[in-house]
């Protein structure tokens, strides 16, 4: 059976989404590739935005569709993700 | 009368120094995993981190005492006292007794909070029961050191096992960084295993520090790994 995400996995998820699709993403396409709710998905974002670690941006010719994209403090918290997750491995922990 | 100086007089001070890296090391990764629990709020990395700040304070309790048993000696070798038995010392001398006390007991806190985590044993009564037989190890084992290096060894050893297990089990392959740890654990364990011996040869001490001084190597070059490297390939 697959272990529960915790939070920091769930950020982490969405922000490697955002990252895989070179640090800028359409909502719809962010709810599938992170494995949540909207609601759910909504929440988090709403977190991320308030540290920082994601912003919006309105694009399209008739300035109707968001993206979201990485910051720079989000690819800070990707890479020291990743830092732990070897940490981790490495004492297993 | 307890005997308390095992090393060989040509090694006064470089025995400090192999343990002045372990302070280094298992201070670094004492920060690293402080920084890590800062970062996610897991309570894993908190206990990993003052688990091996227990093992780094431990080391500087002993410097501390070995540092003023040396200066004793020189010292005493200075004014050509006729000391027959100048590696003996009375019982009563309380700050070594406190230093090598102090010692024992954090060493082996240290070593059980690295077991109780890669265990991951939920089990708190146990918990507890161990707590206390650590204490009376620490603190009874004065006059009888191979004690402590005894229940060192064991803890040790399970640790090791646990990571043998990582590395070599039937679960996907480990990273370098678990059979660097595995070799680490495994090395210290054999310091501990030799450090019983001591009485038998002065010598015997020697081989027991390089055998723990290789063992904190290996960790300094696995955090190397883990944070400085990391670091520097992320660009």
């Amino acid at each position: 059976m697959a272990k529960r995400r915790t939070r920091i996995d769930i950020i982490s998820d969405i922000l490697m989404a955002i990252q895989q699709k070179g640090g800028r993403i359409k909502p719809t396409h962010l709810l599938y590739k992170a494995n949540l709710s909207y609601q759910l998905l909504s929440e988090y974002l709403a977190e991320l935005r308030d540290k920082e670690l994601v912003d919006e941006e309105v694009v399209g010719k008739k300035q109707d569709k968001k993206e979201i994209l990485l910051t720079d403090k989000g690819y800070d918290f990707l890479d020291k993700y990743h830092q732990m997750k070897q940490f981790q491995e490495s004492f297993g922990l | 009368m307890i005997t308390l100086i095992f090393s060989p007089r040509w090694f006064f001070g470089y025995d400090i120094i192999f343990e002045l890296l372990g302070v280094i090391v298992t201070l670094l990764i004492s920060v690293h995993s402080h920084r890590l629990y800062r970062f996610s709020k897991d309570y894993t990395y908190k206990f990993l981190s003052l688990s091996f700040f227990a093992i780094s304070a431990s080391f500087l309790a002993k410097i501390a005492t070995n540092f003023a048993l040396y200066y004793q000696q020189t010292v005493k070798t200075a004014f050509q006292e006729l000391i027959v038995k100048h590696n003996l010392l009375d019982k009563s001398n309380l700050f070594l007794q406190a230093g090598y006390d102090a010692h024992r007991f954090l060493m082996l806190l240290g070593l059980f909070g690295i077991y109780w985590l890669v265990s991951k044993s939920k089990d708190y009564e146990h918990q507890w029961l161990f707590g206390y037989l650590i204490l009376v190890v620490a603190l009874f084992s004065f006059s009888t050191y191979y004690v402590f290096h005894i229940t060192a060894a064991f803890i040790l050893f399970f640790i090791a096992r646990h990571y043998h297990r990582r590395c070599f089990g039937k679960e996907r392959a480990a990273p370098v960084g678990t059979h660097l740890n595995f070799l680490a654990f495994s090395l210290l364990l054999m310091s501990q295993a030799v450090f019983i011996f001591i009485f038998l040869n002065n010598a015997i001490y020697v081989i027991a520090e390089i055998l723990q001084l290789a063992g904190f190597i290996i960790f300094l070059v696995n955090m190397w790994l883990l944070v400085f490297r990391h670091g520097k390939t992320k660009d």
